[in-house]
């Protein structure tokens, strides 16, 4: 029934899901790029300066709004105030979106397992070929899409303890793991301490607008805060849980993993300038960051072991592995919140509402299977452009609309830290200012618009509006 | 075989300190509510 309160079985539980919500594919393929991009290690400045200024408080906020309110972002944002339940669908049908094409990409680390095992590129010359095949290949990627489908759909069916929490009880830790054995193994390699150099060396570039919007943007988005996964996750604690230390902890964990897979990406990236005998990353013929550096740049790398090719599938498997579990937790949060709209407004049992969530997606995922050129210009929307304006609303919303006194009275009793009159200078005039200046630098730079990117908006309007509009089948809901 | 640079060590320490110790922080401050809370129950 969908009155049936779920909560997780341990604190231990929640921090676990949060951080394997927050840790996603990001935090391998794209914050070491940032780094070696935005002034090598001094980026750290500036990332942990947004960290600590805009993440944390963020976290703390979505945090809070679940625990407090008990439920999705559609009632979340309609217990505030009847009018503004729009926002919650335009978050929930963004993650919708977003999934689709998230769970596409994961299925082809899932087919890069399998690719890795046995060294389906055999050569170094293979390794492009190998790639542009597999997705220009639909029938083969539904295969991974099948699975990982299936996996997810399981897991959150089986419901919060039993389901996500007991998945991400294994996952995370084995995800440090297995990260341990490439980190040892990237640092072991001759040239290792090149790639390191080129990845720490600081300089003042660092300090730069791009970089320190690359900072806020990288913040933002590596701890999922989307106005839903963890907004849902924390609606799961019991009464009297303690909210801003665990995350605290949740931030601290998801940022200290990116660095340490820094070491991993960088050891082997500086073997691979070893190896090809080149000066800098530049002059590499491969990418340094994003898809690319995860199914052309490693599978180079590995190729190139000493021991291969057993060595290469070792650490090639070992690589996919790390990162499918990566996106595996965080997908199961994007399926979560979904859900969790739709129990909340139509009282849908969790087994028939997660077998259609994870219906419709796996759908959705097979149309980008078909058309990968979207993803582009549908996640300048759905992943970018839309979530900054609706975390910012979020953050103005909990700020000026419920007033954040509510919230502290609720969680300061049972906190490990108390939320002070910082935590409102941080939601109510930091948090929405830098954000409006990422929003409006990632506007003006982008080379992604196009009109799908206009027809995904209306899209996600309409479908706010339609769901919005509709009557509130559960009682309990209805004030 | 080249070493690290000052550079790149003084940010591999830092990232260290900060990111680590944060984390430890949080889970040190867990670990005293939770061996307080076990203090008052006994």
């Amino acid at each position: 029934m969908s009155s049936t309160i779920e909560y997780w079985k341990r604190r231990r539980g929640f921090i676990l899901a949060a951080i394997g919500s927050a840790i996603g594919l990001g935090n391998i393929w794209r914050f070491s790029w940032l780094c070696y991009r935005n002034g090598g290690g001094a980026f750290l400045v500036p990332y942990i300066v947004f960290l600590l200024i805009i993440g944390i408080p963020l976290l703390v906020l979505e945090f809070s709004l679940g625990y407090y309110f008990r439920g999705s972002s559609p009632k979340v944002f309609r217990k505030i105030r009847d009018s503004l339940e729009i926002l919650g669908w335009l978050a929930t049908i963004d993650i919708v979106i977003l999934g689709m094409y998230y769970s596409l990409v994961l299925a082809w680390v899932l087919d890069y397992i399998g690719l890795s095992a046995v060294v389906a590129w055999k050569t170094v010359e293979g390794v492009g070929p190998t790639f542009e095949g597999l997705i220009s290949n639909p029938p083969i990627v539904l295969v991974g899409l099948v699975i990982t489908w299936l996996i997810t759909w399981y897991t959150n069916y089986s419901g919060v303890s039993r389901g996500i929490e007991r998945a991400c009880n294994y996952a995370i830790p084995t995800l440090w793991i297995l990260s341990a054995i490439l980190v040892i193994r990237g640092l072991t390699l001759p040239g290792s301490t090149v790639g390191i150099n080129w990845l720490l060396t600081p300089s003042a570039k660092a300090f730069t607008g791009s970089a320190l919007i690359d900072a806020a943007g990288q913040i933002l988005f590596t701890l999922s805060i989307l106005a839903t996964s963890l907004v849902v996750y924390a609606s799961y604690l019991p009464p009297r849980s303690e909210i801003p230390n665990s995350a605290w902890i949740t931030a601290f964990a998801n940022c200290g993993f990116s660095f340490f897979f820094a070491f991993a990406t960088w050891g082997i990236i500086g073997y691979l300038m070893y190896s090809m005998n080149v000066a800098t990353p530049a002059d590499l013929p491969v990418p340094l960051g994003g898809a690319g550096l995860a199914f052309v740049t490693i599978p180079t790398a590995v190729t190139l072991l000493p021991g291969a090719p057993l060595t290469t599938a070792i650490f090639g498997t070992i690589f996919f592995i790390i990162l499918w579990l990566a996106g595996y937790t965080s997908l199961i949060s994007i399926v979560e919140p979904i859900y969790a709209a739709l129990r909340d407004k139509f009282g849908i049992s969790r087994r028939t509402g997660v077998t259609l969530v994870s219906a419709i997606m796996f759908i959705g995922s097979i149309i980008f299977a078909f058309r990968p050129d979207l993803i582009d210009p549908v996640d300048f929307i759905v992943g970018s452009t839309n979530l900054i304006w609706l975390v910012m609303l979020e953050a103005v919303v909990a700020g000026y609309f419920l007033g954040l006194k509510v919230l502290k009275d609720h969680v300061n009793p049972d906190a490990e830290w108390k939320l002070g009159p910082w935590f409102d200078v941080f939601i109510k005039f930091i948090v929405p200012i830098v954000l409006a200046i990422v929003l409006g630098w990632g506007i003006i730079t982008t080379t992604h618009v196009s009109p799908i990117s206009i027809a995904t908006f209306i899209i996600l309007i309409v479908a706010a509006l339609i769901l919005s509009g509709m009557k509130w089948k559960v009682k309990e809901e209805v004030r | 075989m080249p070493e690290l640079s000052a550079g790149a060590i003084t940010m591999l320490i830092l990232g260290i300190i900060i990111l680590y110790g944060g984390l430890g922080l949080g889970i040190y401050r867990a670990w005293k509510s939770t061996k307080a809370k076990g203090e008052v129950k006994k």
